[in-house]
């Protein structure tokens, strides 16, 4: 038997294996279809009538659960920057990048001239345009009082973030966060 | 039950109690034993925190031995791991007699991406009642500036805040270690944690020894930096660990080129500065809180401050750490009085006359409710205490041979513990022991000797700092994996020295 043939006689028996009622198994598909759209509209609600009857519950859980960085304008410190710290500030000075995470983790690369050792495993907390953070609470000085933490106002112009100290005891911490961060 | 659903729990505790309107930081009115009550965190706590962070009460009974004992209250912070942490467990941070740093310890919570569980112990920080002596405190500065009376001045201040607390019906011979671990398993049970992982730090890993002893099941790790361990007495181990660390960094100095030109025979300024002070002390005049106050620096006040230099990590500032040990012999030895009096009124600016160069560090955040440090040494430490004291070299023989904490306990009576508190742990829990490269608290010899009964045991050295290295880089960096996968290792992983910042 020939190739043609061979696949003739293949084409033949793949058609014979169409079901004829195809017609039929098309509505039983659209059946099935209609029914689970059924359920979900009715699933859907049962979980509107749910969420409204635990929302205070559910909202303080999310707002503690939550990532620190959570509104749409503090997201805008997501990512990564690069800081010059100016000369003068002793070790402190030069380019710092420091990578801001959406869970308001903060990872801090020091310029080659800083001798001390940095521990990663500080924080950001955004409230509108206020901030706290703990970045730099290993650095010798920083836990004596009311220098552990910091608090600062930021804004977003561009690609530049600049903040203004509220409080911070923190000296190596301060002058991190005089510099101006420039998206990198 | 994941420890998040408990949190929730204790989230809509608050809000129940919220409802009730009995919310604020007090105790609730008539808790019973084994429960947690949600509060809101301490002004101080929630400063010292960034991030998710909860608080509750823990109410338990002053004595156990006792059916009648009062209840008494346990502070208990939870910092949330910021991505949150499903099916991982916790830590539980043990304390000793010191406010927890919470600053400093907040941050873990992120390292190990796990929840963190801050505990202060019964009668410390803001647990009620407090066995904090405020006349003690009193007591400073005038023993700065008046030495030769200090014992007198502490003994009779000692003796007064325990009359004090005893007539305020409080049993001080229940803040003890046993019963400082059995409120860590009430808590936990109340907690339905299973399993968790306890890590201590300096005089806080004794109740995490002490925990292993009454609950080892329940320990995933344990981790131990620069610890303190039963066997070992603190006070003998206070003036030799602390010469030895002070003349190895002195070596290390004499090793480094820029600090032996600086400093020439760094080795032997430890020496010379003891010998010109016990010749001649030097009167300094010190800035403590505005007021100039004259102080005497002896050797034995020098001592003390060398030691503070090599514990506190620098979370005082620069001054306090080892780089700047031969800036200050150096000093002593040339007398330069100005210099010294700014650097001593770093060293006293803390209240506590019983703090420098004998407990780490003298953060005010880190206050110190001396009851509960005297119940724990005597009861738990003191009366087992049998090995002779060790001559020291001069200054350190002032410093802690003679220290008034050999005999506070006269002024103190609580009666021994159990011998059992004392003996050295023995155990197949995995752990983790960090040391520093010049410990001044827990020499790496004696450590090992008294945890040798520990069969899963790994050590780290930290190759810079010399006390409380779990903050540091390599130390964290080995201490974050293990608590993941808590598999034995041989060596330190860390490099064995790193450059020191020398001043």
């Amino acid at each position: 038997m020939s190739i043609d043939e061979r696949l003739r006689d293949g084409l033949r028996l793949n058609g014979a294996a169409i079901p004829d009622d195809t017609e039929s198994a098309l509505d039983t598909i659209w059946r099935r279809r209609r029914r689970r759209l059924r359920l979900r509209v009715v699933a859907a609600s049962v979980a509107v009538v749910g969420a409204a009857a635990i929302a205070p519950w559910a909202v303080d859980e999310f707002r503690d659960q939550s990532p620190v960085i959570a509104t749409s304008s503090s997201s805008q410190l997501v990512g990564t920057w690069a800081v010059d710290v100016p000369a003068g500030s002793g070790e402190i000075s030069g380019r710092w990048i420091v990578r801001v995470r959406p869970n308001g983790g903060l990872v801090l690369d020091p310029p080659a001239g800083f001798r001390e050792q940095l521990t990663p495993g500080s924080t950001l907390q955004v409230t509108g345009s206020s901030l706290r953070t703990n970045a730099l609470v290993d650095y010798p000085g920083c836990q004596l009082p009311g220098a552990a933490i910091g608090r600062y106002s930021w804004e977003r112009t561009g690609s530049t973030v600049v903040f203004r100290v509220v409080s911070d005891g923190c000296e190596a911490r301060q002058r991190l966060f005089a510099a101006p961060w420039e998206a990198a | 039950m994941r420890i998040e659903a408990r949190l929730a729990g204790l989230a809509l505790a608050v809000i129940l109690v919220g409802i009730s309107g009995c919310t604020g930081d007090v105790p609730p009115d008539r808790p019973t034993v084994g429960t947690l009550g949600a509060v809101d965190c301490p002004a101080d706590v929630a400063d010292a925190v960034v991030g998710a962070v909860d608080c509750a009460w823990l109410t338990v009974p002053e004595s156990r031995a006792r059916p009648d004992s009062p209840l008494i209250q346990v502070l208990v912070t939870t910092v949330r791991a910021p991505s949150g942490a499903p099916d991982r467990e916790p830590m539980l941070v043990t304390g000793s007699a010191s406010r927890p740093n919470y600053a400093g310890i907040a941050p873990l919570a992120q390292r190990v991406r796990r929840d963190v569980i801050i505990v202060d112990t019964r009668g410390t920080g803001h647990s009620t009642p407090s066995l904090s002596c405020p006349e003690v405190k009193a007591t400073a500065p005038q023993i700065w500036v008046t030495p030769d009376s200090a014992d007198d001045r502490l003994r009779a201040a000692i003796a007064s805040c325990h009359a004090r607390l005893t007539s305020e019906g409080i049993g001080v011979a229940s803040y003890d270690l046993v019963e400082a671990a059995a409120d860590l398993e009430t808590l936990r049970v109340a907690l339905d944690v299973e399993m968790w992982n306890v890590t201590g730090y300096g005089a806080g890993t004794r109740l995490a020894f002490e925990l292993l002893r009454q609950a080892p099941d329940h320990i995933r790790t344990l981790t131990a930096d620069s610890p303190d361990v039963p066997g070992t007495d603190p006070r003998l181990l206070a003036g030799t660990a602390s010469q030895e660390a002070v003349q190895a960094v002195l070596a290390a100095c004499s090793r480094h080129p820029r600090c032996r030109a600086r400093y020439p025979e760094p080795e032997a300024l430890l020496d010379k500065a003891m010998t010109s002070l016990r010749s001649e002390p030097l009167r300094l005049s010190v800035d403590l809180q505005g007021d100039r106050v004259p102080i005497l620096l002896e050797p034995g006040l020098l001592a003390r401050a060398l030691r503070q230099m090599l514990s506190d990590g620098g979370s005082s500032g620069p001054l306090f750490t080892a780089g700047s040990i031969p800036s200050v012999l150096a000093a002593v030895v040339t007398r330069r009085k100005g210099d010294l009096g700014s650097m001593f009124a770093q060293f006293l600016r803390y209240e506590d006359p019983l703090c420098l160069g004998y407990r780490t560090p003298c953060l005010p955040a880190m206050t110190v409710a001396l009851g509960a440090e005297l119940s724990m040494l005597c009861r738990d430490i003191a009366p087992f205490s049998v090995e002779p004291r060790t001559r020291l070299r001069p200054g350190f023989d002032d410093a802690y041979e003679d220290s008034p904490w050999w005999w506070v306990c006269d002024s103190w009576p609580v009666g021994p513990a159990d011998p059992t508190v004392a003996a050295p742990p023995v155990s197949n829990v995995p752990t983790l022991v960090a040391l520093g490269r010049f410990p001044p608290y827990s020499p790496e010899p004696a450590i090992r000797r008294a945890l040798a009964g520990l069969t899963a045991a790994s050590y780290v050295t930290d190759p810079e700092r010399p006390h409380n290295v779990l903050p540091r880089p390599c130390a964290a960096g080995v201490r974050n994996r293990w608590v993941d996968m808590p598999m034995p290792f041989s060596d330190s992983p860390c490099p064995k020295e790193t450059p020191i910042s020398w001043t």
